[in-house]
């Protein structure tokens, strides 16, 4: 069991979390979403203690997680990275048993239990296993990332934004994979994705944070029918795309704030935005009660991204 | 060409061995430099702070001249095999540090964090990533390194530690082509050589680990054999060094001859082409050296400070070199040699039948005819041309001044007719010249003797006994001859030597 203490990270002046509580149960596929910068990776770091935090605690199985012995912590514990981080120099079952030989395992022990997990993902182990991560497509790799996270049959896996490279096929595939090796296994998984859908996807349970801090945690369904707030009914409201509503625009970032005064025109619809950019190369505005200003550059730059197909929640998310 | 292979197949074994000491030398000093700076840049990757000042200092050590290093080591650790193996270690540090240290630093920072959050040891980390991330840059700049220490390590010839940069040196001083080519051409080929093996072996890991493992076996023979070397009852051990050229070369060897025919576990070595006077002296001060063959003359103008008037006579200017070596070096000079070395001017055959000359006081008449070539020293001595000039009237129409070896040439293609040269010197004989003579005695006469410091005289006297059955040997013509046959016809100087010393019976 995983339990946050009123955890909170700054960083400078910058406040990256703050005030989470927060509690994973064993065995649980348990998802942190939110859009980037909400501090969820932050979060994940902490459970391997590549992140200590500024505040509170984090507890594993009741003790202070900073008590244990942060190495065997690590070598216990699976984690999967966003790129598939295998070592270029070695051979695929290198890769997948490199914590066990850590551990002292014997060779054959780790030869074996490499073709085993291998075979679990349909890489057949006479073909895969000594060929060299340049060999394999972006999938393979992923899926050899994805076995390494469990060769040591551990209680805990971190993974972290670990599909966000792959395509939207290959994508699914991988989450499917994970759900079934979390089926076999049963370890504790903790999730982070950007993407709600993902989320929505994996989780037993899903957190979503939000500018650091925690908004709602809940399963799938709880989430959807009882949003906590705006922000949630926003993330998840929609399953269109409606990159051509103000809100979105507003949040993915890209425009200036501005202090807002009773000279800015209100602007309720992108349209709006449209024709009036067609006139001034750059125009300040308000929007639900703040001020914002853009220019002709970021407008084109915000549609250029989208025309691009590029999924309009990322972009806002990002 | 044949000239050439004449040579080499001449000297096969004195190449080879030369050969075998160049890759010795290069290889102690690739082996130690790499077991410095290695482990440094593995340690000071993560203090990149301090990663950078090595860098920095490595670069710095690296724009020394190579031979001002070789002169820095000679104070601090002397002369020979480890100065020489010191300074190129020095040079080798630079490349491996440089492409050891950009290797590691240079690998993924996301891949380094994955395998911190794997658990794994920094042992681990180093054996299973960092290392053989980098090995291709580590090999690169093991080859940079070692083709660097191979051409250096011809200069390290002029410290005494031998190699094939003797011939480079012997080629230049004795104006001999075929030892430049052979000196030049071998170590070209050898770094070329190791080079390409680098390369090959670097290419694959199943190479570099056969090799790791051929060079850790031949490490722990190689100890093993200094160890059982170091264990063993040392025989007398003397070492016999000698001035740049032929003439020293012939003598040293008869020195050996001669000791070991009186004491056969003497064990001797040779340093020959050691050095110019003061080098050879202060080896000689340092006991570094036991022995090297001196002049009379170079000593009174040169080793010790006298007020006294250099005398006339031979016999008088031994005997004073003797006693102020004695009182003021601690040194004993031992029984000269019956030839008498010194200055002498020599002119072309046609020269000399043109103008009628044959004596110095004949040269008064045609001053405004001499075009002369002088050594830069002989110039500026009163015991050289200062002092001629006054003694014989002379003023020359024309004088360059060349190095010692260039002049000779300069008179063979006639572009000189007169040089200023040494009694012995082998090119009057090659190139016909006539020795004007000295007929008011202006040149003082010098003798050649051995040098060794009082106390080694004490400890071996029968060294001391060997050596004095040399006094009064050897005539001018002799040593010209002798010379002429190392230095001109390119026979072993060894060889040389024992022949004399049989066919006048100091060797049975």
């Amino acid at each position: 069991m995983i339990t946050y203490r009123d955890v909170g990270m700054t960083y400078g002046d910058k406040t990256i979390l703050k005030n989470i509580n927060l509690t994973i149960e064993d065995g649980e596929l348990f998802v942190l979403v939110g859009p980037s910068g909400s501090g969820k990776t932050t979060l994940l770091r902490m459970l391997n203690q590549l992140t200590v935090p500024t505040a509170g605690d984090v507890y594993l199985d009741d003790r202070k997680i900073k008590t244990y012995d942060v190495r065997q912590l690590r070598l216990h514990m699976g984690y999967v990275l966003q790129d598939s981080c295998l070592f270029p120099n070695l051979t695929v079952a290198d890769n997948v048993t490199i914590q066990l030989e850590q551990q002292g395992v014997g060779k054959q022990q780790r030869r074996e239990r490499a073709a085993e997990l291998l075979t679990e993902v349909d890489l057949d182990p006479e073909q895969y296993a000594d060929r060299y991560p340049h060999e394999l497509s972006g999938g393979q790799q992923q899926r050899v990332a994805l076995i390494r996270a469990l060769a040591t049959a551990p209680k805990l896996v971190l993974m972290d934004e670990s599909f966000s490279a792959l395509d939207p096929v290959l994508r699914q595939k991988a989450q499917e994979l994970v759900l079934k090796l979390h089926q076999t296994y049963r370890p504790t998984i903790v999730f982070v994705t950007h993407d709600m859908q993902e989320a929505l996807r994996m989780g037993h349970r899903i957190a979503v944070l939000h500018q650091g801090e925690l908004q709602q945690v809940g399963t799938p369904n709880e989430i959807l029918r009882h949003p906590a707030n705006d922000f949630i009914r926003q993330f998840f409201g929609s399953r269109q795309p409606h990159w051509w509503q103000l809100a979105y625009l507003v949040q993915s970032g890209l425009l200036d704030q501005v202090t807002v005064t009773d000279q800015l025109p209100v602007l309720t619809q992108f349209s709006d935005l449209i024709t009036r950019l067609q006139t001034v190369p750059q125009l300040a505005f308000q929007y639900q009660g703040q001020g914002y200003s853009v220019t002709r550059e970021q407008l084109l730059t915000y549609l250029g991204q989208e025309g691009s197909g590029t999924d309009a929640r990322t972009l806002a998310n990002d | 060409m044949h000239a050439l292979w004449q040579t080499i197949s001449d000297q096969r074994g004195a190449i080879l061995k030369a050969f075998l000491q160049h890759i010795e030398i290069s290889f102690i000093a690739l082996l130690i430099a790499m077991a410095i700076a290695l482990p440094l840049a593995i340690w000071l990757r993560n203090h990149r702070r301090w990663g950078e000042v090595g860098l920095q200092v490595a670069g710095v050590i690296q724009t020394i001249p190579s031979l001002a290093l070789l002169g820095l080591m000679i104070p601090i650790v002397g002369i020979g095999t480890v100065p020489a193996v010191v300074a190129l270690t020095l040079y080798a540090i630079m490349p491996l540090y440089q492409n050891t240290y950009a290797g590691l630093t240079q690998i993924d920072p996301q891949l380094e964090e994955a395998a911190v959050a794997f658990g794994l040891s920094k042992w681990k980390r180093l054996q299973r990533l960092e290392f053989p991330l980098a090995l291709p840059m580590i090999i690169s700049g093991i080859r940079i390194a070692l083709v660097m220490i191979i051409g250096t390590a011809t200069l390290a010839a002029f410290i005494g530690a031998g190699g094939l940069g003797d011939y480079i040196m012997l080629g230049i001083q004795q104006n001999n082509n075929q030892y430049l080519v052979i000196g030049g051409v071998l170590s070209a080929l050898l770094a070329l050589l190791f080079s390409g093996l680098l390369k090959f072996i670097g290419s694959s890991k199943r190479r570099l680990t056969v090799t790791g493992v051929v060079v850790l076996l031949g490490l722990v023979g190689w100890g093993g054999y200094a160890g059982i070397q170091a264990l063993r009852p040392q025989p007398v051990q003397i070492t016999i060094a000698g001035k740049l050229g032929s003439e020293p070369e012939i003598l040293m060897n008869m020195y050996k001859d001669l000791i070991q025919a009186d004491n056969s576990r003497a064990q001797v070595t040779l340093k020959p082409n050691f050095g110019g006077t003061a080098f050879v002296y202060k080896a000689l001060q340092r006991q570094q050296v036991d022995i090297y063959p001196e002049f009379t003359g170079t000593v009174l103008t040169s080793l010790i400070k006298t007020k006294q008037q250099t005398p006339k006579q031979a016999g008088a200017i031994y005997q004073l070199a003797k006693r102020e070596l004695a009182s003021q070096a601690k040194m004993s000079f031992l029984t000269p040699m019956k030839y008498e070395n010194g200055y002498d001017l020599a002119v072309t055959p046609e020269f000399s039948r043109k103008y009628h000359v044959t004596k110095l006081s004949d040269l008064k008449r045609v001053n405004d005819k001499v075009h002369a070539a002088f050594d830069p020293d002989f110039s500026n001595q009163p015991d050289g041309y200062l002092g001629l000039q006054k003694a014989y009237g002379l003023d020359f129409a024309k004088i360059s001044k060349m190095e010692p070896s260039l002049r000779y040439q300069a008179i063979a293609n006639r572009r000189v007719n007169l040089v200023d040269g040494y009694t012995t010197d082998p090119q009057v004989q090659q190139y016909h010249l006539v020795i004007l003579k000295d007929d008011r005695h202006f040149f003082p006469p010098y003798q050649g003797a051995p040098l060794m410091n009082q106390s080694f005289a004490r400890d071996h006297p029968d060294v001391v006994k060997a050596l004095n059955r040399l006094g009064g040997k050897i005539t001018a013509a002799d040593m010209r001859k002798m010379n002429y046959q190392v230095a001109v016809k390119h026979q072993q100087a060894s060889t040389v030597a024992h022949r004399y010393l049989v066919a006048h019976g100091l060797l049975k």
